[in-house]
């Protein structure tokens, strides 16, 4: 805007010093700036246009895929963790580690890649310490959420961010050996403000490269993921069975939905700083019970008392583990 | 800012509940109205007849039935009268035993023997509750004179037979103030502490007036909450508070806004008296029919216990309260006072 300014208006006089500028190399500056942003327009343009084609795999994401699309990987490999537990290809033991049971059929890429993690028991930050596995299990999600369309493409991305790239390095050179050539007067900050413009896409290239880029799918996917969520009108839990509706809840609003709950046991298992996206909605972090599975729905015993026995009233029978 | 604000109070209406009751689906038995004690504060008044003993086994296939239909795991807390006078609680015992389900006798403690509780931990019962009011003064006020000291040697003769004792003192305003007391009394026995609160009906409808205040519950929370129970004389050195009064959810504040607890009503227990008259809750006595003329799964599908399950359709303070799928209030002291098990708990404190 201000070269726009400067262009209009005419350079202020003290800036009127050098013949250089006398003669109007200056506008070079100005040149170069709007050229930016015509590229920056079109590259804006273009990038929207990436991946936007007709998804070849038109189903739903799976509750990791979500919880990725939220939050990122950490997340994912949580809430994949929570489903695979649901599901019964992970057993949790009372020490809090996780066994998987030896059965695969039924899973996919990723989801094998998280269990080959947890094949030797193993603690949740055992799990996180495995990164080629979980590099992998990364890798299995993106690519099978990019075929469902709901996020860009991977590669596409690699190769915009490349072009992009050159061009800023091409461009930062240029104006260098021009501002060399043409003996500019420094200090008056135009050489600075006309490198800064490749400069910031030269660092927004790899920022966008390592950051998963939703479609526009993708994103009125999840906003029509949460809604679901508030509409489900069921009580998961009840009778043991899976529901993967909770762990679509767990994928969106984080793992402070299963606080005081039957699964609070499998939520400490599978908590790890960092890795787990904690939702906006509070919850009780105190009382872990001491089956894992057998639920409390009270917060605060962690006193430094028995760690407190709960789980509803239970009429006239007072309570405690059977 | 708006959407996050949109969002929370989505949840608070959200219909997506999480299970936060525990594991195994209760059945209340009262399996005798025999009672060697007249209890002041008893809600019951004892004058159904005595059920026979094929009356018993068909509560109990009932009630077989009834968790596969639910699809759940079950348990069962006997209780009567005293249910250590029943001549047909150990056929009972063998026969729960023979089905898997864990159970425990809810007992007044005071007709233990060691042949009793060897023939006990026989039968595969693992946990004894027995009742405490206080001190020995005041228990033997509320409970009858002799029967603290009875209740106490009960506990010692159960825990030496390697049988878990929980203490349930009922607490009112003759009693509240000896919590701690009645705590230090009973630990070198017991595995748990439980309180619950007054319900006056039954013989304790005359007790009404000594409901405690809503101050008065959430200073013995607190009270309860801070106490450490350590003891050296039990084997695993301590004692464990249960928390399971609705009105604890209420006491923690801050919680998962998609977690059902609290109240298990309609969800995780039931009860049947000794005629098979079936009660969402012994304590709250609207009766939802008999399991001896009516399945069981049908009963749980009553339209009382639908009502009871919708906490949306709760009243006055419960009815706005932001924790009322967590906690739901006590249906049974909200019924006691009203008359309406859909109205406010009076004794809440939030």
């Amino acid at each position: 805007m201000l070269l726009l300014i400067l262009s209009f208006h005419g350079v202020p006089d003290r800036m009127l010093l050098t013949p250089v500028q006398n003669s109007g190399a200056h506008n070079i500056f100005i040149l170069t700036s709007l050229i930016w942003i015509f590229l920056a327009a079109y590259w804006i343009f273009k990038y929207r246009k990436i991946s936007s084609d007709y998804p070849a795999d038109k189903s739903q994401p799976v509750p990791y895929e979500a919880a990725y699309m939220k939050k990122g990987r950490n997340h994912a490999v949580t809430v994949c963790l929570f489903d695979l537990i649901q599901r019964g290809y992970i057993v949790v033991d009372e020490a809090k580690d996780l066994t998987a049971t030896g059965n695969t059929e039924g899973l996919d890429r990723a989801e094998n890649a998280l269990i080959d993690t947890v094949r030797v028991k193993s603690s949740i930050g055992g799990i996180f310490a495995q990164r080629d596995e979980l590099n992998r299990f990364e890798y299995d999600t993106l690519r099978s959420l990019t075929v469902k369309g709901l996020v860009k493409d991977l590669k596409e991305t690699d190769s915009f961010c490349k072009t992009l790239r050159k061009l800023a390095v091409s461009s930062i050179i240029a104006l260098t050996a021009a501002n060399l050539y043409l003996e500019f007067p420094a200090g008056e900050g135009m050489m600075l403000f006309s490198l800064l413009v490749p400069a910031i896409a030269f660092i927004s290239s790899y920022v966008m490269q390592r950051t998963t880029v939703k479609t526009n799918r993708g994103k009125a996917y999840l906003t029509h993921l949460e809604n679901k969520i508030a509409d489900f009108n069921h009580v998961s839990g009840s009778d043991g069975h899976y529901d993967p509706a909770l762990s679509y809840a767990v994928a969106v609003l984080g793992m402070a939905v299963l606080a005081g709950t039957i699964f609070s046991g499998i939520s400490d298992a599978i908590y790890y700083p960092g890795g787990a996206l904690q939702g906006s909605s509070g919850g009780c972090s105190g009382c872990s019970s001491s089956d894992i599975g057998s639920g409390s729905s009270c917060s605060g015993c962690s006193s430094g008392d028995s760690g407190g026995d709960s789980g509803g009233c239970s009429g006239c029978g007072g309570g405690g583990g059977d | 800012m708006q959407r996050l604000w949109w969002w929370r109070w989505r949840l608070d209406y959200s219909v997506l509940k999480v299970w936060g009751f525990d594991g195994p689906f209760y059945l209340q038995w009262h399996i005798t109205e025999d009672c060697n004690l007249n209890c002041i504060h008893c809600y019951r008044e004892g004058n159904a007849a005595e059920p026979e003993i094929s009356d018993l086994m068909d509560v109990l296939k009932n009630f077989n039935r009834f968790l596969k239909s639910i699809r759940k795991r079950g348990r069962i807390q006997i209780s009567g009268g005293e249910p250590f006078l029943s001549e047909h609680l150990f056929s009972i015992l063998a026969e729960a035993k023979r089905s898997a389900y864990p159970v425990r006798v809810l007992s007044n403690g005071t007709v233990m023997s060691k042949d009793l509780a060897k023939h006990l931990n026989e039968s595969g019962c693992r946990i004894v509750q027995v009742s405490f009011e206080g001190s020995e003064e005041t228990h033997d006020k509320i409970r009858g004179v002799g029967s603290f000291k009875k209740a106490l040697d009960g506990a010692k003769i159960l825990n030496e037979e390697n049988i878990s004792v929980t203490a349930m003192m009922t607490v009112s305003d003759i009693n509240y103030k000896a919590l701690t007391e009645t705590i230090k009394l009973t630990t070198p026995y017991i595995r748990r502490f439980a309180f619950s609160r007054l319900v006056p009906w039954g013989r304790a409808l005359t007790l009404t007036d000594s409901m405690l205040t809503t101050k008065q519950v959430k200073s013995l929370f607190r009270e309860f909450y801070k106490l450490n129970l350590h003891t050296e004389n039990q084997k695993d050195g301590e004692v464990s508070k249960t928390y399971r009064d609705p009105l604890w959810q209420c006491f923690f504040g801050k919680l998962n806004p998609l977690l059902l607890g609290g109240c298990s009503i309609g969800y995780n227990g039931i009860c049947v008296d000794t005629d098979g008259t079936v009660y969402p809750c012994r304590r709250l006595p609207v009766s939802l029919g008999n399991v001896h003329d009516t399945d069981l799964t049908e009963i749980w599908k009553s339209e009382i216990l639908q009502e009871l399950r919708n906490r949306d359709l709760l009243k006055g303070k419960c009815r706005g309260c932001k924790l009322r799928w967590q906690c739901g209030g006590c249906r049974a002291i909200a019924y006691a006072k009203t008359g309406d098990y859909l109205s406010e708990d009076p004794q809440c404190f939030n």
